[in-house]
């Protein structure tokens, strides 16, 4: 509301923030699971003094050196890129509240970045317990970068004592803080398992190749042993109405918004399980005929989880960008009261510059769409408001725009997935006179076709 | 959830015969890392045992290893991902348990009934009885030689057939298993039944018969 | 005293095996599998497909027989038994996202599998009855999205059925009587529920697992069909995969790869339910049947209403049966032994393939 922001047509804003960090988020792991895979399986090689698999390990650090220094670091600054451009009211509360930890992190991630190149440019330059004391060093620091981005997005779901001390420390060490640390730890363990499984793939003399893949498939084992026990511990810790999200989806329609995060979280469950199936059937019982081609198909099955676990875990946090205290359109939870008094119009700075541009109310009706519904509808793309709105007139969309205003969700039954509207009686007319602007078209056919009754199912 | 549960007890009984031999295991499973060195210890094992490293081969491979230990790593390795891969698989069935548990608000309502009427008094003369519907349950009024009035639930405490009042016998009387009732007392006189039939509570109001629960 | 309880287990165990194999052929059919193989060249992709629609079949049983638990087959709660399922059984969305996803997917799987088995010859002697049964097969697999359909009980289901019954009766002398007999009647009705439900819930499915049962053992009987230009290379060169294990792991890697597919279309685009049949209704703007029918349909609604003499819809009906008895009779006119005919036959798949695929996508488009 006190920013510009960025208007994505047919995609969404959101969903630019969204691929660009699902990238993020595979390569990241990759780089903190397999800093551990490489520490672990160097030292075998050492006490073993295996000269073929310090040949595959050299192998994969090169791969893996490209992957996450160029790649990971370009999806960084993408993240940080979009999300100051699509939602800047929320990146401002982060900022402001995690400096100091942001700092840190910077500075983990810069020593991060060159130990991995110290460590990939002294193979056989060094001697070898040398360089294996880089690698576990390159092993721990990479946890650290884990350390503090893990505070700060398992922050925004459960703010825990933060919401009344405002002290950042409060804010990283929440209760979903160590539950989460798990959990990702598990995954990239995982994750660094299906990456070295593609590397082992490519090792040419077979029975060798049988050793590395039947290895790099046990790494998979942790998260299913102890994942179930972390996740858990993690649902414990998540504010009720978003577990009870969850069980409406189970019982009622799998139509919809409302049990998408229900939907989201079993199709978690299943990929997550024939990962399993996948592993023990595949690379476990039959190494030699675990080839390139199967290996990449593992590895997008195992991509696919991870995804729809994180989109899974950001639906947790529905209407909230920081759990009770903003809402995913930018807006305090503090500010609703007044705003719906004077006028969001009014009372915010950069919407509201534009709005005294505008004469006609529809104008400032567009004003209150784009900095209000935009941040998750689009008029004709992800979640579309045509489609939505279907052939409702002006007063029905008002009445419905008024239900939204309620926070109660007796009244209100979009008040877990949908911010509350923000607006006051004048600005909701606007509002209406808007979007029954946007529907015109289809309103205008379904009256030719004899007005056929709202279609709201689907 | 469950499920999981139990294999984690699994993992803990594996591996107290396993100690012997491998000192990793006994980390194995608390911490993450540690859960990553087990493999890789298993590997040493895995290596001199594999040049024929093919499944078939795989399941008989274990048998000369087991002479000296109880359970060697690498089978200790299979089962725990054999068991994972079970346990994972359970959880399957949790959504087809679901799927066919009714939905709530299906139970009958009827079930809550206390009294319901039956017929008039007029209705049914001496010595005749009549099955009724009482709720969920089907039940049995009698009127008697003398005048009185009767009510039980009409379930055969045998095998919980539906009994009937017998006119020419003037007792009630199951047909399934040949039970027979005393039709004034509900008490079991005779054939199978282990139980007299529990009374329900009968009175006649503006001439209507009305049976509630005792 | 640490080892004893695993030994006695093993010999429980061992015990326990013997028992089964004293009884059960057990033995045979270990060496029948240890002789299986797979050979393995760059379109041995193509060899999965079986497997996988298979595969989709098995979760189209148990999902199909758990829907029978809440459906209805009455013409006023069909509609409303499908609508509870979707809105008050736990999981009832996700078993009947699964079997109507599952359906198009199995459609899709035997659609490419009939495909690449013509294109690779698998047709010719000695498998011509693996061949026919194949068709059947398919023609099952059509019928059964086609009576399937109609069981909703929604506005398009009502229209595609009364659309594809009306077809029907346009074909010459016998066109008629089936559809008056499959409809039960002169009109969709209550009839007809009943009918389609049969024919989806027993009819079909006893002569597809008779029919497939037969189709495997041919397979089985005859060995994996070869290629030619794999057959053509001399014998060291030729390489082959056991069929178990190795074949088989990674047909269970495939298989789970297209669970994972079914599930993410099933949770992320859940199957929804249109309002409920009226018979009486105008047909929805832009109706159109399910893409597997797509096709024929874009095909009809192209010819002029009259060629020459005969009706325009029967004049497209009888070219597509001949298309479609073309492919009844490709093993009988391409043994092999001819160059030219095998051209022929690739080039008529070909046309036809690209026909079946542009027609889908104009039918689509408009």
């Amino acid at each position: 509301m006190n920013y510009p922001l960025w208007v994505v047509p047919y995609l969404g804003g959101t969903w630019v923030v969204g691929i660009i960090s699902i990238i993020h988020v595979y390569i990241s792991h990759f780089a903190v699971g397999g800093g551990i895979f490489l520490a672990l399986a160097e030292e075998l090689a050492y006490k073993r003094n295996d000269d073929r698999m310090y040949a595959f390990l050299k192998q994969h650090s090169r791969f893996f050196l490209l992957l996450t220094t160029v790649a990971g670091a370009v999806t960084g600054v993408g993240i940080w890129f979009s999300i100051s451009l699509v939602n800047p009211d929320g990146i401002h509360s982060l900022i402001q509240s995690f400096t100091l930890a942001w700092a840190e992190e910077y500075l983990f991630f810069v020593a991060e970045l060159a130990t991995a190149f110290a460590y990939y440019y002294t193979w056989d330059r060094l001697p070898r317990e040398k360089h294996l004391l880089l690698a576990r060093f390159y092993a721990v620091l990479s946890v650290f970068t884990l350390v503090i981005i893990n505070g700060i997005l398992t922050f925004m779901l459960t703010p825990g004592k933060w919401l009344t001390t405002h002290n950042w420390m409060d804010g990283v060490f929440n209760p979903t803080y160590f539950p989460s640390l798990c959990i990702r730890l598990l995954i990239m363990l995982a994750i660094a398992g299906m990456y070295a499984l593609i590397t082992s793939s490519m090792i040419k003399e077979s029975k060798f190749r049988t050793v590395m893949v039947r290895y790099a498939a046990k790494w998979l084992l942790p998260i299913f042993m102890l994942g179930p026990l972390a996740t858990i511990w993690f649902l414990t810790q998540v504010p009720q109405a978003s577990i009870d999200t969850i069980f409406t989806g189970i019982q009622s329609s799998g139509v919809g918004n409302f049990s998408v995060l229900t939907r989201a979280l079993y199709l978690s469950l299943v990929l997550s399980g024939t990962i399993l199936l996948f592993a023990f059937f595949g690379p476990y019982l039959n190494p030699k005929a675990f080839t390139f081609r199967i290996a990449v198909l593992f590895l997008i099955c195992g991509l696919a989880a991870t995804a729809s676990t994180e989109w899974m875990r950001e639906m947790l946090r529905k209407p909230y960008v920081v759990y009770n205290y903003l809402y995913s359109n930018g807006l305090h939870k503090a500010d609703l009261e007044s705003v719906t008094r004077n006028g969001y119009l009014k009372q915010s700075k950069w919407a509201g510059a534009i709005a005294k541009e505008c004469t006609a109310e529809s104008d400032q009706g567009e004003a209150i769409f784009r900095f209000q519904c935009m941040s998750c509808h689009t008029l004709d793309g992800y979640r579309s408001m045509r489609r939505l709105l279907g052939s409702r007139d002006e007063d029905a969309i008002a009445n419905f725009l008024n239900i939204l205003r309620s926070t109660d969700p007796k009244k209100n039954n979009y008040s877990g997935i949908m911010p509350p509207l923000a607006a006051n009686d004048a600005e909701l007319r606007c509002l209406a006179k808007y979007l029954a602007g946007v529907n015109a078209e289809q309103r205008k056919l379904s009256e030719q076709l004899g007005g056929l009754p709202l279609k709201t199912t689907n | 959830m469950e499920t999981e549960k139990n294999e984690d007890n699994r993992e803990k009984r594996e591996k107290t015969p396993g100690q012997g031999g491998c000192g990793a295991t006994s980390s194995c499973g608390n911490t993450p890392i540690c859960g990553a060195a087990h493999p890789c210890s298993e590997t040493s094992t895995s290596e001199h045992s594999h040049p024929c490293a093919q499944v078939s081969s795989d399941f008989d491979m274990d048998d000369e290893e087991e002479e000296e230990e109880p359970i060697s790593r690498a089978h200790f390795m299979r089962l725990a991902f054999a068991g994972t891969v079970v346990a994972w698989g359970g959880v399957a069935l949790a959504p087809i348990a679901a799927y066919l548990t009714p939905p709530e608000g299906e139970k009958e309502e009827t079930s809550k009934i206390a009294s319901v009427e039956v017929c008039k008094v007029s209705e049914l003369p001496k010595g005749t009885g009549r099955n009724f519907r009482f709720g969920s349950f089907p039940a049995v009024i009698v009127h008697d030689m003398e005048g009185q009035l009767h009510a039980f639930k009409a379930v055969c405490t045998h095998l919980g057939c539906t009994v009937q009042f017998r006119a020419d016998k003037q007792c009630i009387y199951c047909a399934c298993h040949g039970g027979v009732y005393d039709a004034s007392s509900g008490k079991n006189v005779d054939g199978p039944p282990p139980k007299p039939l529990p009374p329900l509570k009968v009175a006649v109001i503006d001439g209507k018969i009305i049976v509630s629960k005792a | 005293m640490v080892s004893d309880p695993t030994h006695r287990h093993q010999s429980v165990l061992q015990s326990l095996t013997q028992y089964v194999e004293e009884r059960v052929p057990l033995e045979e059919i270990r060496k029948l599998a240890g002789k299986k193989k797979v050979p393995a060249h760059q379109h041995s992709l193509w060899y999965y497909m079986g497997g996988i629609a298979g595969m989709l079949l098995g979760v189209q049983i148990i999902t199909g027989i758990l829907l029978e638990v809440y459906y209805v087959p009455e013409i006023n709660s069909a509609h409303a038994s499908i609508l509870k399922l979707n809105s008050q059984i736990n999981f009832g969305w996700l078993v009947r996202s699964l079997h109507s996803w599952g359906a198009n997917l199995m459609i899709a799987a035997v659609l490419v599998h009939l495909f690449s088995a013509y294109f690779m010859k698998a047709y010719r002697k000695p498998r011509e009855f693996t061949w026919w049964s194949g068709l059947a097969l398919m023609a099952i697999s059509l019928a059964f999205g086609f009576t399937g359909y109609l069981l909703p009980w929604d506005e398009v289901s009502f229209f595609a059925t009364k659309i594809g019954l009306d077809i029907a009766e346009k074909m010459p002398l016998v066109g008629p009587v089936i559809a008056y007999m499959l409809r039960g009647g002169d009109s969709i009705s209550q009839a007809t529920i009943s009918r389609f439900f049969v024919i989806h819930i027993a009819l079909l499915p006893a002569l597809l697992l008779a029919l497939l049962g037969g189709h495997l053992m041919l397979v089985q009987a005859h060995g994996i069909s070869e290629p030619d230009d794999f057959k053509k290379l001399p014998a060291e060169k030729k390489k082959y995969e056991k069929f178990f294990p190795t074949f088989f792991f990674k047909d269970i890697l495939v298989w789970i790869l297209a669970l994972n597919i079914l599930f993410a279309l099933s949770t992320l685009c859940p199957w929804g339910i249109g309002p409920e049949a009226d018979p009486f209704a105008a047909a929805p703007i832009g109706i159109k049947p399910e893409w597997y029918f797509l096709a024929p349909f874009q095909f009809l609604k192209l010819i002029p209403p009259a060629v020459g003499p005969i009706e325009g819809e029967l004049f497209g009906i009888l070219l597509m049966s001949l298309a479609a008895f073309a492919f009844v009779l490709v093993p009988l006119f391409d043994k092999g032994s001819s160059n030219a005919r095998s051209r022929v036959a690739t080039v008529f798949g070909v046309v036809v393939l690209l026909a079946l695929i542009g027609f889908s996508i104009w039918g689509a488009l408009s």
